[in-house]
């Protein structure tokens, strides 16, 4: 909405408008003369409206953070496909993959594993992925490393 | 290893900090109790024993499970169908144990543990799983489903209730519509465990043919008594998918509705598994096999100049007629068998690395169990023309003449 008014106001002093700006749009009604007053002022568009705060921005919808999710665990499983005769290799990469994702694996709420359950797509998508997980992570049971990861995961949960 | 499992168990710990607290009714030595009330149901029921819980849910192999094939009905009703060894389920949890460790809250992966603990026997562990799945998504199907049935084999039939219903009103036709009979089972045990008479009397199918209509069933019968195929199916499942096969009630309500369909061979099968299981009504059971035994002895015979005896001149009169008991035990046998080497055959794939998590390898367990033994197409496996029956080759067509009287039941 302000970036409507911002561009109204700027649309306005730029061809010398006269009229305010419609109602619904903007912050005042209509006829208020103050309003009138600063649209008529040619002063910056900064000046004039720039909020002294920024707004905080709206928070991502649950099918943007379940398609981020999916697409973190599709590279979790691509991380156990390329490893997949190095369980070194793969203890190497989960340890760097859980700190990396470490404040996106925390976020996760259950109103986020609601969403998914109830959209068919997403849901098979995240099974595909977590079938080449625990396949990988599953051979790779016995390996030091991985049990550390692993470890790190559920420690204090 | 040992570390991985005290992470595991951890974890259960995050997901219901307090299992034993909030599972009240079903911590472990709590759980034998209940099936022990069951099993009282049982000797009212004769039916459930106390082993651990075997039971119907919702994971990612059900649909597996139900939608291409299903043990054919003979097969059901002797053992000829592959069951799932500990091994398949302990390497289950072990598998999604290490996937929830990313997301504690994924819902597939707390479905697949809570089958999988539900049929080891782990009860608690189960109910925890379950619990925590229905606060993650309280509106979802299998949140339900699955505490139906951990309830229904705990004998809390009031909490199985209010979650079967739950579960239906979201998804009427999950199961493929087949959830309505395991309500009326779990109403039929809560029934008779207010009153031991229902069992004596009723089946949860709602059928109580008569003794003529038993012998002389056909499928206009069957339809005129307002029964449907879909129940073949669904006790099918019960016993083959769902882990029912200890539970007498099921096979004496498949014994009545094949009866009734005139499936002889296959009804005397389904009566003689009640009586070694010790249903109340065993006697009935007996009763019906003795007559089906010879009213299939009359179809045999059927013609004959002798009267249904073969005469010799060397010795007396031979009745050549066998009869399908010794055809049973002979079945039974290898039935029995047949469950041994399914259950090597899967040991021995889970210890070669089979991912049973995933569809390929669940592919590989459906292709194998069909190729040992022929399964049946799905629904409808009654009608299928290829399913083993007790003594196909000497059976005569099964007609649709319908029962004129009766004897009671």
């Amino acid at each position: 909405m302000k970036s409507f008014a911002v561009a109204a106001l700027t649309l306005c002093v730029a061809v010398g408008c006269d009229r305010a700006p419609a109602a619904g749009l903007g912050d005042s009604p209509r006829d208020a003369p103050a309003e009138a007053a600063v649209v008529q002022t040619p002063v910056t568009k900064t000046a004039a409206i720039e909020p002294e705060s920024e707004p905080e921005p709206e928070p991502p919808s649950l099918e943007t953070r379940a398609e981020a999710l999916v697409q973190t665990m599709e590279a979790l499983a691509e991380l156990h496909t390329a490893s997949a005769k190095d369980c070194d290799g793969l203890a190497t990469g989960l340890k760097g993959f859980a700190a990396e994702h470490h404040a996106e694996l925390a976020a996760q709420t259950p109103e986020l594993h609601a969403w998914i359950d109830g959209h068919d797509a997403t849901r098979a998508r995240l099974r595909t992925a977590m079938g080449t997980v625990m396949t990988g992570s599953i051979t790779c049971r016995d390996n030091a490393g991985v049990q550390a990861v692993y470890a790190t995961l559920t420690a204090g949960k | 290893m040992r570390r991985l499992i005290s992470f595991a168990d951890s974890r259960r710990r995050f997901i219901n900090p307090k299992p034993r607290a909030t599972v009240d009714p079903v911590t472990l030595p709590t759980a034998f109790v209940r099936v022990a009330i069951a099993a009282s149901v049982t000797l009212t029921l004769a039916a459930i024993t106390p082993t651990p819980a075997r039971a119907c849910g919702w994971d990612y192999e059900t649909y597996h499970a139900e939608a291409k094939s299903m043990p054919c009905v003979f097969d059901a009703l002797l053992g000829y169908w592959p069951k799932h060894t500990d091994a398949y389920h302990e390497r289950r949890i072990e598998a999604f144990d290490l996937a929830l460790a990313w997301m504690p809250d994924w819902t597939d992966g707390l479905d697949a543990e809570g089958i999988s603990y539900l049929k080891l026997g782990r009860l608690p562990d189960a109910d925890a799983v379950m619990k925590r799945r229905l606060e993650v998504a309280p509106e979802a199907y299998p949140s339900h489903a699955n505490l139906g049935t951990l309830y229904t084999f705990t004998g809390a039939y009031d909490d199985a209730l209010r979650h079967i219903d739950r579960a239906m009103a979201i998804e009427p036709e999950a199961h493929f519509g087949r959830e309505k009979y395991h309500r009326a089972l779990v109403v039929f045990l809560q029934r008779a465990k207010a009153d031991p008479e229902v069992p004596k009397t009723e089946t949860f199918v709602g059928v109580k043919p008569t003794m003529a209509q038993r012998i002389r069933g056909s499928r206009g019968l069957y339809a005129r008594l307002g029964l449907e195929d879909d129940a073949i199916d669904a006790l099918v499942a019960m016993l083959t998918v769902y882990g029912a096969d200890e539970l007498a009630e099921v096979y004496f309500a498949l014994g009545e509705l094949l009866a009734v369909r005139g499936h002889k061979r296959l009804a005397y099968t389904a009566y003689r598994r009640v009586k070694e299981l010790g249903h109340p009504r065993r006697a009935t059971a007996k009763r019906s096999m003795g007559r089906l035994h010879t009213a299939l002895r009359a179809q045999f015979y059927k013609g004959s100049a002798t009267g249904g005896f073969r005469r010799s001149s060397h010795g007396p009169r031979e009745d050549i007629y066998k009869g399908i008991g010794k055809k049973y035990a002979h079945e039974r046998g290898g039935a029995k068998q047949f469950q041994r080497d399914y259950a090597r055959w899967e040991e021995a794939k889970i210890a070669d690395g089979l991912a049973v998590w995933t569809e390929a390898g669940l592919d590989e367990i459906y292709a194998h169990m069909h190729a040992v033994r022929r399964r049946c197409k799905a629904p409808r496996v009654i009608d299928d023309p290829l399913a083993p029956i007790a003594g196909r080759d000497d059976a005569p067509a099964e007609t649709d003449k319908p029962a004129d009287s009766g004897d009671t039941p």
